[in-house]
């Protein structure tokens, strides 16, 4: 068990990049706020278990992408990940890419993370568990319980609707939202 | 030209392109192809660079969306669970705590440590047969009440256990604790006692009066300068003070600590006294008398229906003591009726005229006629005389067959024991002595060990917790004890051999060094401080040992 008062200082440094990644997973304000508060029960019970050499971002991180992915398992939202089939790869497009000024421009933050949000919960969770927790394919892969090469299909595939998005007007993009 | 997929490039650009040519899953040719590929192609090497610049961008937006986001962090739900689960824990801790602490004065020291006593007063060293009788008789009378409170006390302990399992698994579930909860309060209450053995504990500087016309029924805790009791107490009564009366009636137990003691009451159970003067005056004790003082007297009127023990400068017995008698003292005095055995050490002892002993008498004094004998004494047993009291001359203990014969079953437990240990704890024979500042650092962690644990089991064994973990630590502490010596001289012998071999072997090593540190510890004058000095730093090296084995463990745990 953590010491209360200094838990409370890591609870209030590290509450916001919880929160957002509970968000980014789970897309509910609610759902994520529940979602980073028991992150951080979990965390306050096992902190016996974590090693100072580790940075306790990562730790806390990997703690609350695992509830997360049990959260949208027992929500039934999980989609079947495998349907991707490597066949695919080699017809799938080659747009531009995104260029990183467009990525992080002020004005596009907003429809960036709208078309995140669009994502279906197979592109989302590998994107977001790539780009924001900062894991390896191979890390990805043990955690979805698939291999590398599919972890890489799933991130273009969700790069490639990211950039189909981004290049849409919004009620375009939102009418897209259901087909996929 | 075939350009690779976009998968590929991308897989190569975040460096996921695994070139372990054994990977069954990438292999090495995708990345070995992509990367000839980029050296002849412009158009895949621009790809490559977007693409890393894409993902550093999702990146970036990734951070920068958490940095903007302008989340309001809410109070932490641990807390108030938290503040919840401390103040239900104080609560009950608290209760704990009061029930324990009046359960303790009844069950430890009124059944406990008296009962013990009584066990020690009732078995008063006569013959091997009687001894077995009498512990047998108590235990049948007596044991039932012993056990219930051993029992009591463990049941308390689990209960305190379950509590602090409570308290760990508190955020898990809600219908878990409940039920601990449930059965540790149910557990806990069911050994407690009942509500009516309290404790009433006056404290104050002014003398303490308690009337003839007063009675309490509870237990009595006195701390004053003077006190004076005349009334009736339904229970045990405890004093310290400096000057101390009692002439009302006792149900219990009297403890009296203080510098004159004045007793004339009548006391139901067992009187111990430590005072500078304990003088009984028509005092009535049902029970055993445990007396030590400079002077100590008992007047004709008084009767002691048990056992009398008294040590002191100056003794004398007037009163009817109904079993045996044990006396150390410098000079005694005795009259009167003493229904069983009299065992005394003094230098002066007079028995004067009309005392009756109704059994042995046995006496150390300077010489055989210090007994002085008075007229119409009636001594019922035998008079055997011991010699003088404890003064023999010195001997050298080399010249004895024994030390010898000591010295080498010694010798002999200590191999056994020494590699039995050595084989079960492999690490513990690997243990070195390390540099001066090192051994200084373990030999003072020895001498900590060594002076603390005892006190420490004194304070257990006295206070909440109880005598038997009290007795496990003092076990464990002598246990160690044992070994300190012998894990010394398991380094002595694997020094010693170390010139003849790399590995000399458990047997050889523990052989070698045990002679050493046999020899080294009865060396004249210097034994003793070899001794101390073996103990202390075996003790430090265990200590050190078990230190390091358990940090090792919580690494690997963790």
């Amino acid at each position: 068990m953590a010491d209360s008062g200094a838990f409370e200082i890591l609870y209030r440094e590290y509450y916001p990049r919880v929160f957002a990644l509970c968000r980014r997973f789970l897309l509910t304000h609610e759902c994520a706020e529940d979602a980073a508060q028991e992150t951080f029960a979990r965390a306050y019970k096992s902190f016996r278990h974590y090693q100072p050499v580790r940075p306790f971002w990562h730790w806390i991180a990997t703690i609350a992408h695992h509830h997360c992915l049990d959260k949208l398992r027992q929500a039934g939202r999980w989609e079947d990940i495998h349907a991707e089939s490597n066949p695919d790869v080699d017809r799938l497009e080659t747009p531009e890419p995104l260029v990183v000024d467009v990525l992080i421009a002020a004005e596009t933050q907003a429809q960036l993370n709208a078309a995140i949000d669009a994502l279906p919960e197979k592109y989302r969770v590998p994107l977001v568990l790539a780009y924001l927790v900062h894991l390896s394919y191979g890390e990805i892969a043990i955690l979805l319980g698939t291999n590398r090469n599919h972890v890489g299909i799933l991130l273009l595939r969700a790069k490639q609707q990211l950039r189909r998005c981004l290049q849409q007007p919004i009620n375009v993009r939102a009418l897209t939202r259901g087909v996929e | 030209m075939n350009h690779p997929t976009e998968l590929n490039l991308m897989m190569y650009a975040e460096e996921a392109l695994d070139r372990n040519p054994l990977s069954q899953e990438t292999g090495a040719d995708e990345w070995s192809a992509v990367h000839e590929h980029l050296t002849t192609c412009a158009t895949c090497r621009d790809s490559v660079t977007k693409l890393r610049q894409e993902a550093q961008g999702l990146s970036d937006a990734f951070a920068l969306a958490v940095v903007h986001a302008s989340i309001e962090t809410p109070k932490s739900r641990l807390q108030p669970n938290r503040r919840l689960r401390d103040a239900t824990l104080a609560t009950i801790a608290v209760m704990l705590t009061t029930a324990l602490v009046q359960w303790s004065w009844k069950a430890l020291f009124e059944e406990m440590i008296f009962s013990a006593l009584a066990w020690a007063a009732s078995t008063w060293a006569p013959s091997v047969y009687t001894l077995t009788n009498r512990i047998f008789l108590f235990f049948q009378e007596e044991g039932l009440d012993m056990f219930n409170n051993h029992l009591a006390l463990i049941i308390t302990v689990i209960g305190l256990l379950s509590l602090l399992g409570l308290r760990s698994i508190w955020p898990k579930s809600r219908a878990i604790p409940t039920v601990l909860l449930t059965l540790s309060i149910g557990v806990t209450m069911t050994a407690l006692p009942s509500a009516g053995q309290a404790l009433q504990i006056i404290q104050q500087e002014d003398p303490v009066i308690v009337a003839a016309s007063k009675s309490i029924d509870d237990t009595l805790l006195i701390t004053s300068k003077d006190a004076t009791v005349h009334g009736d107490i339904k229970g045990s009564l405890f004093i310290a003070a400096e000057d101390v009366e009692v002439t009302g009636d006792i149900s219990g137990n009297l403890i009296t600590l203080a510098d004159n003691v004045t007793i004339s009451g009548s006391i139901g159970g067992t009187i111990i006294s430590l005072g500078d003067s304990v003088v009984f005056e028509d005092a009535k004790v049902a029970g055993d008398l445990w007396l030590a003082g400079d002077t100590v007297k008992l007047d004709s009127k008084s009767e002691i229906r048990g056992n009398l023990a008294s040590f002191g400068n100056s003794i004398a017995v007037e009163a009817k003591v109904g079993k045996d008698m044990l006396v150390a003292a410098e000079r005694a005095v005795l009259s009167g009726e003493i229904g069983g055995d009299l065992n005394i050490g003094t230098k002066h002892i007079s028995l004067l005229e009309n005392t009756l002993v109704g059994g042995n008498i046995t006496y150390r004094t300077a010489s055989k006629d210090g007994l002085v004998l008075g007229d119409n004494v009636t001594i019922r047993g035998e008079i055997d005389y011991q010699g003088k009291p404890r003064n023999f001359p010195a001997r050298s203990r080399f010249e004895s067959h024994s030390f010898y014969l000591w010295e080498l079953l010694w010798f002999v437990g200590a191999f056994v024991v020494g590699w039995l240990v050595f084989s079960l704890t492999p690490g513990l024979g690997r243990i070195e002595l390390g540099g001066g500042k090192e051994s200084i650092t373990t030999a003072g962690l020895g001498f900590l060990v060594l002076i603390t644990v005892p006190i420490a089991a004194i304070i257990i064994a006295i206070t909440v917790v109880g005598l038997p973990l009290s007795f496990i630590t003092i076990m464990a502490w002598l246990t160690a004890w044992y070994l300190a010596k012998i894990v010394i001289a398991h380094l002595v012998g694997r020094s010693v051999l170390a010139s003849r071999s790399d590995d000399p072997g458990l047997a050889s090593a523990l052989f070698v060094g045990l002679i050493i540190v046999t020899v080294a510890i009865n060396l004249p004058f210097l034994g003793g401080v070899i001794n101390l000095l073996a103990t202390i730093l075996g003790l430090g090296l265990m200590v050190q040992f078990w230190l390091h084995r358990r940090s090792s463990n919580d690494v690997t745990v963790a």
